[in-house]
C-alpha cells in the first residue's frame, strides 16, 4: 500500500512539475488537509506577476476582496492570476459555496496554473456540480490541467466521467503520467464498462505508454464487488503469475482476503520470491486459504527458510491449519543447530498459546544458549495452562537477570495478573531504569495502588504514554490525579482532553475557557478547538455565549467545534447551524466533523441531533453518508452498526472503503464484539471477507 | 481520533469522494430484536480451550444460537482462562439451560455467576 502511495505521489510530482508547480503551490500548501494554524508564505509565490505590480498590502487586499465575493460571484476567478488567488485553506473554508466559482475558473480562466489549482480544490470540496467543468478540462491543451482534472474526477467517481477518461486514454499523444492517473480514475468509478477496460489493461504488456497493469489491478480490486468471484480469482492469479513485483505484491494481499483455493498454485512459487515482502505475504495468504494443498506446501517450505519472520508466519499458518503437523515441525526446529531458529521456535510456541507446547518449552529451558532459555520462559507465560506455573517458578531467583525478569512476568501472567507483589518486590525496586520502567507499566496495568504517583511523574516527564495513565486513573480513582493532569493539559498536552472530560476536575471549566481564549490569541485554532471540547465536557452552561464568541472564525472546523460545544451546553438554536455547516462542508473535512459530533456525550443532545444524523445517513453524497453513519456508531454501536455494514456491502468501492476505514479506526471493545457478531451472522461472502479482515486486525476485544 | 487518522480518512474521502445516488443494496441487514423484546443477562466464568483466538472462536459458536444477542468479555484473567463472559440473550428464542449447554460443550469449564 505504502509502495503504491509512493508511486502515486511520484506520478503526481511529475504531473505537477515545472512552471505549474510554483504557480499552484499556495493552493496546495498542504496536500492532505490544509493546516490553518500555519499562515501561508505568500511572499514565496513565483507564479510570475501578471498585471500591474502590487505591494504586499495591495495584494492582500485584492485576495481578501476575491475571497469575499467568491461565494456570490461565480465569475470572480476567471481573470485572476495565481498570485492573486486566496490561500487554499481560506477557499476550502467556504466549502461548497465556493465550488461554482472554482468550476468557472477551471472552464474559463486562461492561466493553466489557475485552472490546475482550481481543479485541485474542487477535488477537496467534492461538489459533483463541478463534474461538467472537470470533464471538459480533460481536453485542455495543458497536460497539468488535464492531470489535475483527472485527479478531481477520481475524487468524485461518477460513470459520466467514463467517456472522457476513455477518450483521453485512447490518444496516442497523452502523457504517461496522465495515463497512469486516468487508469486510477477509471478504477475508482465502480462502473462495469470501466472494469472491462481495466481487465484488458491488466493483461497488456508494458509499452511505450508505461506499465498500466498496476493501476489497472488496483482498480479491479477496488471494483471487486462488480466482478464474479471466478473472474476476480482469475485476475488475481494472473497478477500473481505476472513476475512483476509491483503487481505481485498487491495480488498477494488480495489473495489473503479472497481465500480462494484456486490461488494456491500461483502462491506456492512465490514463497521463493526474491522480495521478502512477497514471500511473507504469500505464506500469510496460504495460511488464510487453509486448504490441504496449502498445508503441504507450507510444511515443505520450512527447511528452506532463512529468516525468522518467514518462519513465524509459516508456524502461525500451520498452527491454524494442522496443529499436529505444526508440533511435529516445531520439535524439529527446537533442535535446530542454529540458536536463532531455536529461539524463534520458542517464541512461536508461546504465541500460539496451546498447552501442547509445554514439553518442548520445558526442554528449551535447558538450552545452552541464554537467549533460547529467555525466549522459552517468556513463552511459557503465554501458554494459558496452570501446569506452566511451577516450571517458571524455578527461575524466579535465577542468577541470569534477563531469565529472572521474564520468569517473574510469566508467573504474573500465569496467575491471571495476581502476582503484582512479585513484580513490585523483585523488579520495581531494581536499580536498572529499564527494568523499573517496565515493571511500572505492568503494575499500572494491574492497577497497583503503590505506583500511582510514579506513573503520574512518568507521564509528566513524557516517559509514559497517555493510554497507561488513562486506564490507571479510571480504575484506581487516584487522588489528585485530575488536578495534575489538568496542569499538563494547560501546558499543551491536548491528548488528555478526552480523559479530563471524563474526570471533570474541579475548577476545570474556567481554565478550559481561558485556554481557549489564549490559544485563539496565539492563532492556535487546534488548541482553541480542543479547549472548547473540554469546556463542553465540563458542562458549564453559563459559558455558552462565550463559547460562541471564541469560535467566531473563518475556520469552519473551529466554528463547528464551537457550535457543537454550545449545543451540548443547551444551545438548541445551534443545532440547525451545525447541520448547515456540515451540509456545506468541503468533503475533506467530513471525517473531522464526524469525530467532532461523535464526541457529543449527553443523551438529551444526541436525541435532539439524531433525526438530522439519520437523514444524512441516506444522503446522496457517500462521504456524508459514511461520516454520519460513523457518528451514530460512536453514539450507539448497536443501533449505528447496521447502516455502517450496509455501506461496507456497497457495490461502490469508494463508499465501501470509507466505511471500512471508519470501522478500522474505532478501536472500542464494544465495536469488536459487535463486529464478531456481524461476522458470525453475515450471509454475503464478500462482506464476510471484509469483516474477517477487520476482526483479525483487532485481536481480542479488550480495552 | 488522532489527527493523522483524520488526515487519512480525509484523504480517502477525497480520493474516493463523490456524491452518486446510491443504488439500494440488495442485502437487507438482519433486523435487530425489537426494543420491546425481553432480554436477560447471563454472567459466567469460563476456561476456554487455549489458542490464539479462543475468545473469538467461542463467540462464533454462541452466535449460531439466534437467542444469543451479544457476547461481551471482561478484561482480566489470562487470555483463555478464568474469563468472565457476559451474555445478553433473548428468553423468547432460547433458554439459559440451552446456552449453558453450548458453553459446557465448547469450553473446559463453566461456572455461573459474577467474577469472584
Amino acid at each position: 500500500m505504502r509502495g503504491r502511495r509512493k508511486l502515486a505521489l511520484a506520478v503526481l510530482a511529475i504531473a505537477f512539475a515545472l512552471p505549474t508547480a510554483v504557480a499552484i503551490r499556495p493552493a496546495l500548501a498542504d496536500e492532505e488537509e490544509p493546516d490553518e494554524s500555519e499562515p501561508e508564505q505568500k511572499a514565496t509565490r513565483k507564479g510570475g506577476p501578471k498585471g500591474p505590480a502590487l505591494s504586499p498590502e495591495e495584494l492582500a487586499k485584492r485576495r481578501r476582496k476575491i475571497l469575499d465575493t467568491l461565494t456570490t460571484d461565480e465569475n470572480v476567478l476567471i481573470n485572476v492570476s495565481t498570485r492573486e488567488l486566496p490561500a487554499s485553506p481560506d477557499i476550502l473554508n467556504l466549502g461548497r459555496r465556493g465550488a461554482k466559482a472554482l468550476a468557472r475558473c477551471v472552464s474559463d480562466n486562461v492561466d493553466d496554473g489557475m485552472r490546475s489549482a482550481c481543479a485541485s480544490m474542487l477535488a477537496k470540496i467534492g461538489d459533483r456540480a463541478a463534474l461538467p467543468a472537470l470533464q471538459g478540462a480533460l481536453e485542455a491543451w495543458d497536460p497539468h490541467v488535464r492531470g489535475a482534472a483527472i485527479e478531481a474526477l477520481r475524487a468524485m467517481p461518477d460513470p459520466s466521467s467514463y467517456p472522457g477518461l476513455s477518450k483521453l486514454l485512447g490518444r496516442e499523444d497523452e502523457e504517461t503520467s496522465n495515463r497512469f492517473l486516468a487508469v486510477r480514475a477509471l478504477g475508482a468509478l465502480s462502473y462495469a464498462p470501466a472494469v472491462k477496460d481495466l481487465r484488458r489493461m491488466l493483461r497488456e504488456a508494458p509499452g511505450d505508454h508505461g506499465d498500466l497493469a498496476v493501476p489497472a489491478f488496483e482498480g479491479i480490486w477496488r471494483s471487486r464487488a462488480l466482478l464474479s468471484r471466478a473472474a476476480l480469482v482469475d485476475d488475481v492469479a494472473f497478477a500473481l503469475r505476472s513476475g512483476r513485483r509491483e503487481l505481485v505484491l498487491p495480488a498477494a494481499y488480495a489473495s489473503s482476503e479472497l481465500r480462494a483455493e484456486g490461488l494456491v498454485p500461483a502462491l506456492i512459487p512465490l514463497m521463493q520470491n526474491p522480495d521478502v515482502r512477497v514471500r511473507n505475504r504469500a505464506v500469510f495468504a496460504l495460511g488464510k486459504i487453509g486448504s490441504p494443498s496449502a498445508t503441504t506446501a507450507l510444511v515443505a517450505q520450512i527447511p528452506k527458510v532463512r529468516e525468522s519472520r518467514m518462519l513465524n508466519n509459516i508456524a502461525f499458518a500451520l498452527e491454524r491449519l494442522d496443529p499436529r503437523s505444526f508440533y511435529g515441525t516445531a520439535k524439529g526446529l527446537s533442535e535446530h543447530k542454529q540458536a536463532s531458529i531455536r529461539m524463534n521456535t520458542a517464541f512461536v510456541l508461546g504465541d500460539v498459546r496451546r498447552a501442547d507446547g509445554l514439553g518442548l518449552l520445558s526442554k528449551a529451558l535447558g538450552d545452552q544458549n541464554d537467549f533460547v532459555r529467555v525466549s522459552a520462559v517468556a513463552a511459557l507465560g503465554k501458554l494459558d495452562t496452570k501446569e506452566a506455573a511451577p516450571i517458571v517458578e524455578r527461575y524466579l531467583d535465577d542468577p541470569n537477570p534477563s531469565l529472572r525478569e521474564e520468569a517473574i512476568y510469566s508467573a504474573h501472567a500465569l496467575s491471571g495478573g495476581k502476582r503484582s507483589d512479585l513484580l513490585f518486590d523483585k523488579l520495581y525496586s531494581s536499580p536498572r531504569q529499564d527494568t523499573k520502567h517496565r515493571a511500572l507499566l505492568a503494575l499500572s496495568q494491574a492497577a497497583d495502588p503503590r505506583v500511582g504517583p510514579d506513573l503520574l511523574a512518568c507521564f509528566e516527564n513524557r516517559q509514559c504514554p497517555v493510554d497507561a495513565v488513562d486506564a490507571y486513573v479510571k480504575k484506581t480513582k487516584l487522588e489528585g490525579a485530575a488536578g495534575r493532569l489538568l496542569i499538563q493539559w494547560v501546558r499543551g498536552r491536548t491528548e488528555l482532553t478526552e480523559l479530563l472530560g471524563q474526570l471533570k476536575p474541579p475548577g476545570g471549566a474556567p481554565l478550559a475557557m481561558s485556554a481557549a481564549e489564549a490559544s485563539l490569541a496565539h492563532g492556535d485554532r487546534r488548541g482553541t478547538a480542543s479547549a472548547l471540547d473540554l469546556f463542553a465536557d465540563l458542562g458549564d452552561t453559563s459559558g455558552r455565549a462565550r463559547v460562541l464568541e471564541v469560535s467566531k472564525s473563518e475556520s469552519v472546523r473551529l466554528r463547528l467545534h464551537g457550535l457543537v460545544a454550545a449545543s451540548r451546553l443547551g444551545g438548541v438554536a445551534e443545532d440547525a447551524k451545525i447541520f448547515a455547516e456540515i451540509d456545506n462542508l468541503a468533503q475533506i473535512y467530513l471525517p473531522h466533523a464526524s469525530t467532532t459530533l461523535g464526541h457529543v456525550a449527553e443523551p438529551a443532545v444526541r436525541a435532539r441531533l439524531l433525526p438530522e444524523i439519520e437523514r444524512r445517513k441516506r444522503a446522496p453524497d457517500f462521504a456524508m453518508r459514511a461520516a454520519m453513519a460513523n457518528v451514530h456508531l460512536a453514539w450507539d454501536g448497536e443501533a449505528g452498526l447496521p447502516r455502517v455494514l450496509e455501506l461496507v456491502g456497497s457495490k461502490e468501492g469508494a463508499e465501501r472503503d470509507l466505511a471500512l476505514r471508519y470501522l478500522q479506526r474505532d478501536r472500542r471493545a464494544q465495536t469488536t464484539w459487535l463486529l464478531r457478531r456481524a461476522l458470525a451472522r453475515e450471509g454475503r461472502p464478500e462482506v464476510r471477507d471484509l469483516l474477517r479482515r477487520l476482526v483479525d486486525a483487532r485481536g481480542p476485544g479488550q480495552e | 481520533m488522532r489527527s493523522a487518522s483524520l488526515i487519512g480518512l480525509a484523504t480517502l474521502a477525497v480520493a474516493c469522494g463523490g456524491a452518486r445516488e446510491s443504488a439500494a443494496p440488495p442485502w437487507i441487514a438482519e433486523a435487530p430484536p425489537g426494543p420491546d423484546e425481553p432480554r436477560a443477562e447471563l454472567v459466567v466464568r469460563v476456561d476456554l480451550e487455549p489458542s490464539a483466538t479462543c475468545e473469538e472462536a467461542l463467540d462464533a459458536i454462541l452466535y449460531r444460537t439466534r437467542g444469543v444477542d451479544l457476547a461481551r468479555w471482561d478484561a482480566g484473567g489470562s487470555r483463555c482462562r478464568e474469563r468472565t463472559l457476559r451474555l445478553r440473550w433473548l428468553p423468547r428464542r432460547t433458554s439459559e439451560d440451552a446456552i449453558l449447554g453450548v458453553l459446557r460443550k465448547n469450553t473446559r469449564s463453566v461456572e455461573k455467576g459474577p467474577p469472584r
